[in-house]
């Protein structure tokens, strides 16, 4: 973590992936956050695959552990009376509270943002759901697949003629989670500066829409409507890569790069018929060239002769790669068992400030005495109690 | 009403996509934004879509996109920046600002002499954010690149596509899209942490470390020794049933997507299954291939008939996550947006050939500082004389020497870059390996954008 936020103070509510992720931001950071998990299982998130072994031989999801480094994890009931009133001296301690429960949760359970404004008049609570707060598809479920569908992406996903795809893993919620995340911290800086609190509502459908323009305007300038996938990739001899023409490089310094003469040759594949009715004609010439070489070996000549290119990657080979490395972008993570790996850094760098590089992804309320305790300033006698009573 | 961010100023320096668009995140908020363009070879975008498919007259202020990114930026400044005058306008304009954002490939604005360095020349405390493929630093640095560039090199690319098939990339770039969230996260954290500290900061963003980061579990679990499963599809390691059946008699897809026992009831419900026990627990024994396509084929005859709305109100009143796989007419014409007020109408310029459109709204309802719309897009340059003699406090004589100098212009010089005419059937024949083609057109979409928007839409300012 770093010191941009330092001293500002989460209460991350959330559970599964978007609330959270929000929160991590943050944490990456350098804000001080407070995960609160239902005791027993804790965040659903410890369950989600794949499991890792943590070291003493018990599980963490490995979903769980990127998403919750560095946060302090507390168990606390907010059903049950003790944990209710702790709850709301968590809120009085908080300067942003993220959650992501369905729309009406916290107000049943007394949590409304009527309430929360009550206890702390300058505190920014962001709610994250699938359809925002209001409007009639408000109470709708959702998931990743169904989200994505709604939110048009897979629109643009897959083969023509078979089942539109979804994009994969938990991207969907990470992408609402970084929206919430910004809007929270605009609402932030004014409730430092004017002393007013808000309350921040994310549709997770309309994260995905607001940033995913560019069809809004096709539609209704031609009434077009996209085709899914863009066959963009080229098969080198170790797997595929993207090398794509840019006007600010001569069509013959591309060609020439990319030992495809014949795209010189014939003024049938030049710019602009090459990008548009012979695309697939240069395609397949590139195509013939570019098994002749690794992707490595035409990477290096795409960046000597400013050709925009990537490679596409395994999961390996991103773990291995020398720009990363030299960047230092991966930090080490220790699990609740003692087991250390990497886990992807935040992705920037910083001109200034220190950098704390070691993360540490948290045991199941494992910092309920430092935060019920020397935080709240309850005596362990109530903590004992509150715990058997099953609120902590 | 008075927003969020009132006050903060922006310099935005950014190009395409995930470099300018956070500035108009922060716009919406409230934040004033002075966007730069270079204007012998000004945005990229402004050569993307045009009423009709058909580049107007002037052709750069015409692109739909360029004008659905950009609005509520309060001004546009062209200048040359290789220009010494307009170098010197440059930091000038950077002494002014809070945050300047820039997504020009790593090196060139330092040989122009405008690298973060020069530009604390002008402003100590000065918040720079930039984004880029690499990021500055590391030996692919200076690899030029666009978003699907750093998706494939992040591993995201490796797990998307059909089960069990080779990776495949979708339309978006995913370096790009989520990112600006995140860099608009990262321009309002610097500028916090400057309040507090009183030191600006440099916050240089790698686009393929964000795309690592997007995927970041997989990453996690890979280094901890765990399997991470390459492209599965529309499925999930712990979802019984999900992917996409035809709907609307095999005109649409229904997302249907069995996440807990609550929607495998929901869903037995009203299919049947009747390939399976009654009581079979897909939790205890996993569906095997030939009953999961078994159990498809039943979805698929309870769903192909059905209009896609109905199949889905039906599935969720019984807790089954379903949702019909929209497109962006779908999403204009949404009730649902509709009835959050999610698409604004926007007045453009004359020279803008638009009239009354409909762009996507705030990313996140505020409820004490609402985003508001304030202004159309900016024209290349349109600014010029305002910043100039106003916020800079150039005398006309001052401000006519930068014109004189070609420090300061409004036109591109660049004319081979006009982009040609895109008719609908070239569109719909264009391969595969093409970009901005289509699938399907629409010929009623202006009498449905004036059902939804009212008679006033589209209507026309270039009158």
């Amino acid at each position: 973590m770093n010191d941009l936020l330092e001293g500002l103070r989460i209460l991350d509510l959330g559970h599964y992936t978007a609330g959270p992720y929000c929160a991590k931001l943050f944490a990456d950071a350098g804000a001080d956050v407070i995960h609160v998990e239902r005791p027993g299982a804790g965040d659903p998130a410890r369950a989600l695959p794949p499991l890792l072994d943590d070291g003493s031989g018990e599980t963490i999801s490995a979903v769980y552990a990127f998403l919750n480094a560095d946060k302090r994890s507390v168990t606390l009931d907010f059903t049950t009376p003790t944990g209710a009133a702790w709850l709301r001296e968590l809120v009085r301690w908080a300067d942003i509270v993220v959650e992501n429960f369905a729309p009406g949760t916290l107000e049943r359970h007394g949590f409304g943002i009527d309430e929360l404004l009550g206890v702390n008049p300058s505190l920014v609570c962001v709610s994250i759901t699938n359809f925002g707060l209001s409007g009639p598809s408000r109470d709708l479920r959702g998931t990743s697949l169904t989200l994505q569908a709604a939110a048009a992406l897979m629109d643009g996903n897959g083969d023509e003629d078979r089942e539109p795809l979804r994009y994969p893993r938990h991207i969907s919620e990470y992408w609402a989670g970084s929206n919430a995340a910004h809007a929270a911290l605009i609402a932030r800086r004014h409730a430092r500066l004017s002393g007013e609190g808000q309350h921040v509502d994310v549709s997770i459908q309309e994260s995905l829409v607001a940033a995913y323009f560019m069809h809004f305007a096709d539609y209704q300038y031609q009434g077009a409507l996209q085709a899914r996938g863009w066959l963009d990739m080229k098969p080198a001899s170790d797997g595929p890569i993207i090398v794509n023409w840019h006007t600010a490089v001569p069509w013959d310094v591309f060609a020439i790069a990319l030992e495809a003469e014949e795209l010189i040759l014939d003024p049938e594949l030049q710019p602009p018929l090459s990008m548009t009715a012979n695309a697939g004609r240069v395609a397949d010439v590139l195509s013939r060239s570019m098994r002749n070489r690794t992707r490595g070996e035409w990477f290096a000549r795409a960046k000597e002769h400013r050709i925009p290119a990537g490679m596409v990657q395994t999961l390996d080979e991103v773990a291995d790669c020398e720009h990363l490395e030299a960047r230092a972008h991966f930090d080490p993570l220790r699990l609740p068992g003692g087991a250390e790996a990497r886990m992807p850094g935040p992705p920037y760098a910083l001109s200034e400030g220190a950098r704390e590089r070691t993360r540490v992804a948290p045991r199941l309320g494992e910092h309920n005495a430092a935060v019920f305790g020397e935080l709240l300033g309850h005596p362990d006698g109530e903590l004992r109690a509150a715990a058997a009573a099953g609120a902590i | 009403m008075p927003g969020a961010l009132d006050g903060v100023r922006v310099l935005d320096n950014g190009i395409v996509q995930a470099g300018t668009f956070p500035a108009r995140l922060l716009a919406d908020f409230g934040a004033e934004i002075i966007r730069v363009e270079h204007y012998r070879r000004p945005d990229l975008a402004r050569n993307l879509c045009f009423p009709e498919g058909v580049a107007g007259d002037p052709y750069w202020e015409q692109s739909g996109i360029y004008l659905e990114q950009h609005r509520n930026k309060a001004y546009c400044v062209g200048l040359d920046a290789g220009n010494p005058l307009g170098r010197e306008l440059f930091l000038r304009l950077v002494a002014n600002c809070d945050i300047v954002l820039d997504s020009h490939p790593p090196g060139l604005m330092e040989e122009l002499g405008l690298g973060y360095e020069d530009l604390r020349t002008a402003r100590e405390d000065l918040v720079f954010v930039s984004t880029s493929g690499y990021g500055y630093g590391g030996p692919y640095s200076e690899v030029r690149s666009y978003g699907m560039m750093s998706e494939v090199m992040s591993g995201i690319t490796s797990l998307n596509g059909y089960a069990g098939e080779e990776p495949q990339r979708g339309i978006i770039p995913l370096t790009d899209h989520p990112a600006t969230y995140h860099i608009a996260f990262l321009m309002v954290a610097a500028l916090e942490r400057r309040d507090r500290t009183g030191k600006g900061a440099w916050v240089d963003v790698s686009q393929y470390e964000l795309g690592v980061n997007l995927i970041g579990d997989a990453h996690v679990a890979r280094a901890f020794g765990a399997s991470v499963p390459g492209p599965l599809g529309n499925g999930a390691e712990d979802h019984p049933i999900a992917g996409c059946v035809p709907c609307d008699d095999g005109s649409r897809w229904l997302a249907i997507d069995v996440c807990d026992r609550a929607s495998w009831d929901g869903l037995r419900e009203l299919v049947g299954f009747d390939a399976l026990e009654a009581d079979r627990d897909p939790w205890v024994q996993p569906l095997s291939a030939a009953e999961q396509e078994r159990v498809r084929e039943e979805i698929e005859a309870w769903a192909r008939p059905r209009a896609g709305d109905e199949a889905v109100s039906e599935l969720q009143a019984r807790g089954v996550p379903a949702a019909v796989a929209a497109n962006a007419r779908d999403l204009l014409l949404d009730p649902h947006l509709e009835d959050r007020g999610f698409f604004w109408l926007v007045d453009h310029a004359p020279e803008q050939g638009a009239g009354r459109r409909a762009w996507p709204g705030a990313s996140a309802a505020l409820s004490r500082t609402p985003a508001e719309l304030r202004t159309r897009a900016p024209m290349l340059g349109e600014h010029n004389h305002l910043i100039a003699t106003g916020l800079l406090g150039c005398s006309e004589e001052e401000y006519e020497a930068y014109v004189a100098a070609g420090a300061m212009g409004v036109t591109p010089e660049a004319a081979e870059l006009k982009p040609p005419p895109a008719g609908l059937e070239d569109r719909l024949n264009l391969p595969p390996a093409a970009q901005m083609r289509i699938a399907e057109f629409d010929p009623r979409y202006r009498e449905r954008m004036m059902e939804r928007f009212g008679d006033t839409y589209g209507s026309d300012a270039t009158a």
